[in-house]
């Protein structure tokens, strides 16, 4: 038989052939495109990137299709390029934020995360509403809440033992409080390692102290009516002067940042305790590496005198949220990766390479460092509480930090300081509604 | 014989004058050496057991080396460019003094007066809309474009400051204007240059604004960005951080060296007289 | 015709690069501006809430106050280049290591100066050491102290740059000029007075000129790591305040309208300070 194709045939069977391969080839290329998805995910660098390099592997290992490509961003200039990719829309797909009205700032970037949020997940990971319209679970969500942050004090055993101090039974109330202060001053030791130049150990004294004296329902919308005016906040104010003028902090803090050198030194054994948190930072892991190493111990803050509660609560609550950016282009891949970290598998990883504390309850977190278990046995037992720090927005935060060395110095009055912060508070942008 | 002791006089002074600049120096000098448990207990003093590991773990977790190369291209770019633009712009100034001229050389000098925060949204906005960002190149010239202003004044005051009989005798000697750049006034000009230069690279090197907003990919990423990231809020590791800082600056230093004999050269040596 | 070329290039760089942003930034500050995003219309209200607000003033009189540092920027690295010019052994070494500051980044020198004017820091520490511990200070959070702080720093910080400018303008001298005072019997600081200062009037401008611009657009990486403006608004610039409307709180607005602000300012501020030199000159 002739096998020789005339012109018409052998062109069309050529035709067949090239749409053959080009379809192949498009299915293919689809295919793989599919398969190959890459989500740029930013972050500060806190929990630190090898932490979450981990979680990041593990993620991945899980979803053959989907690449984490994550950038550290330096924390300085973090929400500067978060409002630049907010301008450009382009830029990351997910971000890193703190699990505060400090999110709203960005809400025109953030993806409304309703349609992809599970009812499991809304009933296992705490702190939705913190991050959600009108400060309220049933909200918009625009992130997720991750990772727990509490306020907790730290001390040194060792300097207590040599104070003439139970190291075992630290004090409680106040006047114990002062005890000890003056106790470990006569001895020849800084009670209170602390610095006031960047503000941030006042926002932590202030947020325990304060919410002691407020009534249930004050305390219940600290986030939404910020009163800064507030005799509870004032008082707090009084009571941290007053340690100051009886020279129970390290001298001359007012010049001293707590970012490093107020944690540096009480690490070195510079001060007997400090105000901690129980989070990704600033928490006992790290001192464990410093000289206090195995002297740490760690304690409630004190109730303040003429408070309201009977038995010290835990201040608690997420720390970190993740977000989706509106323009990301594959929302269902990002809000996978977003699940993953909120799952108690991924949550006890991050708890035991940075003491990211779980925000998901059903988390069984382990650790054999008994100042770890036992922070943990209070966050599953005490009640909780948030204070009006913990939901100040950014103008307020700066308003604040800048005037703490004042208050402490007796250059301002705390009433003069108060009106200005609430002056910046009123300032900003509302919560949005929706 | 007074005449020697003023000399001897003059460098105790002026050694004198150099101590608040050594000691700042020797701290970070110091600090970058000092391990970091011993930077805990006393941040003052001399290193017991300097190491160089702090250097190390810098050069590596900042990625300092690509950073450098990075920063090579984009400064290199903006100092050509600015020293191109502005040395031949002021020639041109010079020689046109018109209303309209001085109108267009003062609003390009103004521009110096424009902070950074404040155009670096819009243009950032706009290169965005361009697909210009995450570009070294991109950089170059926006350094240049930040820097030229200055260069421009500069250029300006040194060209114009040159005696007129040189132009004047080349001029009778047929040059045009092109043959009188090159060969009169460009060499004339070296010393001022040579500091245009020396400046574009340091101020551009040691800028973080611009670079981190411009480069946001980390695999692109500029030394002095690299380095904020171990300068970072919750870092308690100084001397890592001192060690980054000392790294980034040696090239400047290294560039500052090579560069001295180039920054004051006799510009009248040699001129027919 | 052709000669236009010469100044083509650096005009389009600028444009594009500076004067386009400046002109979205001037139309924008009469809005409420959402950069990347529509910006409704607010007629004067960031002006008036720019202009009426305690802070402003504030920040106006630090502003004030800084520009007194600028005889003493002016006069250091001048005396120095002078001194260098002289017959000085390695005068190389001297101008790198004065030059050393201007190498690092300001945001490092911030940090730097938060280490050494920390209470205990080396400044406190050496003051003790040789008996003056009366004469500490907590620096950088003391109000009175903070802007003298800060004169002292950028004097730290610009003064290589000064002594590179300088020596490069000094090299441009004649030496016969120099050689003939001295025949003449003139001391070091009468051939510093009449003869360096008047040969490079026009560069000891641009100096000056660089040092004012500099206090009023390129201060805020100091003012960010030393006291973030403060404590209180005692140290806040204006180009600080701008950087932090804008880029930490959002405030893109009033950002805007404080940079417009600040151009007047420094219009008015070099141009009355080039008026009073072309008066003292047609006066000399």
């Amino acid at each position: 038989m002739n096998m020789n194709l005339t012109k018409g045939p052998r062109l069309a069977l050529c035709g067949i052939v090239a749409v053959a391969c080009l379809t192949a080839s498009v299915a293919l290329g689809a295919s793989r495109s599919q398969q190959a998805t890459e989500l740029t995910v930013w972050d500060w660098g806190s929990p630190s990137p090898a932490s979450m390099k981990e979680l990041d592997t593990a993620f991945m290992k899980l979803n053959p299709g989907i690449t984490i490509k994550r950038v550290h961003q330096p924390f300085n200039s973090y929400f500067t390029l978060l409002r630049t990719a907010t301008a450009t829309r382009k830029g990351p797909d997910i971000v890193e934020n703190y699990a505060s009205p400090a999110v709203f700032d960005y809400a025109r970037a953030l993806l409304p995360l309703t349609s992809y949020r599970t009812a499991a997940q809304k009933k296992d990971l705490v702190g939705w509403n913190l991050v959600s319209s009108s400060l309220s679970a049933s909200g918009t969500p625009y992130a997720m809440p991750w990772g727990g942050q509490g306020i907790v004090m730290y001390y040194n055993k060792r300097l207590f033992k040599k104070a003439g101090l139970d190291p075992n039974k630290p004090p409680k109330t106040w006047k114990q409080f002062l005890a000890a202060c003056e106790a470990l001053k006569n001895a020849g030791i800084v009670p209170i390692a602390e610095g006031w130049k960047d503000g941030y150990g006042a926002e932590w004294w202030i947020d325990t102290l304060s919410s002691q004296y407020m009534s249930p329902s004050e305390l219940a919308t600290v986030g939404t009516k910020q009163n800064w005016r507030s005799p509870a906040v004032r008082k707090s104010l009084e009571l941290l002067v007053d340690l100051s003028d009886k020279g129970y902090f390290t001298p001359d803090a007012e010049g001293i940042p707590l970012f490093p050198d107020t944690l540096n030194n009480f690490g070195a054994e510079k001060g007997a305790m400090a105000i901690g948190l129980a989070a990704n930072c600033c928490n006992y892991q790290e001192f464990r590496k410093a000289k206090v190493g195995k002297n740490l111990g760690v304690m409630e803050p004190p109730l303040v005198p003429g408070g309201k509660w009977a038995t010290q609560k835990l201040n608690y609550g997420p720390g970190l949220s993740w977000a989706i950016t509106r323009w990301a282009k594959d929302p269902a891949a990002a809000y996978k990766f977003l699940t993953f970290l909120g799952t108690p598998a991924a949550q006890k990883m991050a708890f035991k390479s940075s003491t990211v504390f779980p925000n998901n309850v059903k988390t069984r977190a382990v650790t054999s460092d008994p100042i770890g278990a036992k922070i943990l046995a209070w966050v599953a037992t005490k009640p909780t509480y948030l204070g009006i720090m913990t939901l100040m927005r950014a103008p307020t935060e700066a308003t604040l930090d800048k005037l703490v060395p004042q208050i402490m110095t007796k250059k301002v009055s705390i009433e003069d300081a108060l009106k200005q912060i609430q002056a910046t508070a009123d300032k900003q942008p509302k919560i949005p509604t929706k | 014989m007074k005449r020697e002791g003023i000399a001897v006089g003059r460098t105790a002074l002026l050694m004198v004058m150099t101590l608040p600049f050594i000691y700042p120096f020797v701290f970070l000098v110091a600090t970058a050496l000092k391990p970091l448990p011993e930077f805990n207990q006393d941040s003052v003093g001399l290193p017991a057991h300097a190491t160089l590991e702090n250097l190390s773990a810098a050069w590596n977790e900042a990625s300092l080396g690509p950073a450098i190369v990075h920063s090579l291209i984009a400064v290199g770019i903006a100092v050509v460019l600015n020293v191109a633009l502005s040395s031949v712009a002021a020639f041109w100034f010079v020689r046109h003094r018109g209303r309209l001229a001085t109108s267009l050389r003062w609003t390009l000098i103004a521009t110096m007066a424009v902070p950074a925060p404040v155009f670096i949204v819009p243009l950032f906005v706009q290169l965005s809309a361009w697909g210009l960002t995450d570009s070294l190149v991109t950089l170059g010239v926006v350094f240049a474009a930040w820097n030229v202003s200055f260069g421009l004044y500069l250029m300006y005051t040194f060209i114009d400051a040159l005696p007129h009989e040189l132009t004047e005798a080349a001029e009778v000697d047929g040059a045009n204007s092109f043959q009188l750049l090159r060969s009169v006034l460009l060499p004339l000009s070296m010393p001022a240059m040579a500091t245009l230069a020396v400046l574009t690279f340091v101020w551009s090197w040691s800028d973080l604004l611009i670079s981190i907003v411009l480069v946001q990919d980390p695999s692109r990423r500029l030394v002095t960005p690299a380095t904020a990231l171990l300068a970072d809020q919750y870092s308690t590791d100084i001397p890592k951080n001192a060690a980054g800082v000392l790294i980034a600056i040696l090239p400047m230093l290294a560039v500052f060296l090579f560069g001295q004999r180039f920054l004051v050269r006799g510009i009248l040596a040699g001129v027919g007289k | 015709m052709l000669e236009a070329l010469y100044v083509l290039p650096i005009v389009i760089v600028v444009g594009v690069a500076l004067l386009l942003p400046v002109a979205s930034v001037v139309a924008h500050s009469f809005t409420d501006w959402q950069p990347g995003y529509g910006s409704p219309w607010v007629g004067d209200r960031n002006y008036a809430e720019l202009l009426q607000s305690d802070q402003f003033h504030q920040i106006l009189f630090n502003q004030a106050f800084l520009l007194l540092g600028i005889p003493i920027w002016t006069i250091l690295p001048l005396v120095i280049a002078s001194l260098l010019h002289e017959r000085v052994p390695v005068p190389g070494v001297f101008r790198t290591i004065f030059f050393f500051p201007a190498t690092i980044s300001p945001v490092v020198i911030g940090i730097l100066f938060t280490f050494i004017l920390a209470p205990t820091g080396p400044v406190n520490a050496s003051l003790r050491a040789i008996g003056l511990g009366g004469l500490t200070h907590n620096w950088l959070v003391d109000e009175r102290l903070g802007k003298p702080v800060i004169i002292g720093v950028l004097a730290w910080a610009t003064l290589g740059t000064g002594v590179v400018i300088f020596a490069a303008a000094l090299s441009g001298i004649a030496p016969e000029l120099f050689e003939a005072a001295t025949l003449e019997g003139a001391n070091w600081w009468q051939r510093l007075r009449y003869i360096t200062v008047p040969s490079i009037r026009s560069v000891i401008e641009l100096w000056i000129v660089i040092l004012l611009v500099t206090l009023f657009v390129g201060v805020f990486p100091w003012i960010y790591s030393l006291t973030r403006g403060g404590p209180g608004y005692s140290s806040t610039t204006i180009d600080f305040d701008i950087y932090q409307n804008a880029l930490t709180f959002g405030y893109f607005g009033l950002a805007a309208a404080e940079a417009v602000v600040l151009l007047v300012i420094v219009a008015l501020v070099v141009g009355g300070g080039a008026l009073v030199g072309r008066a003292r000159r047609s006066m000399a």
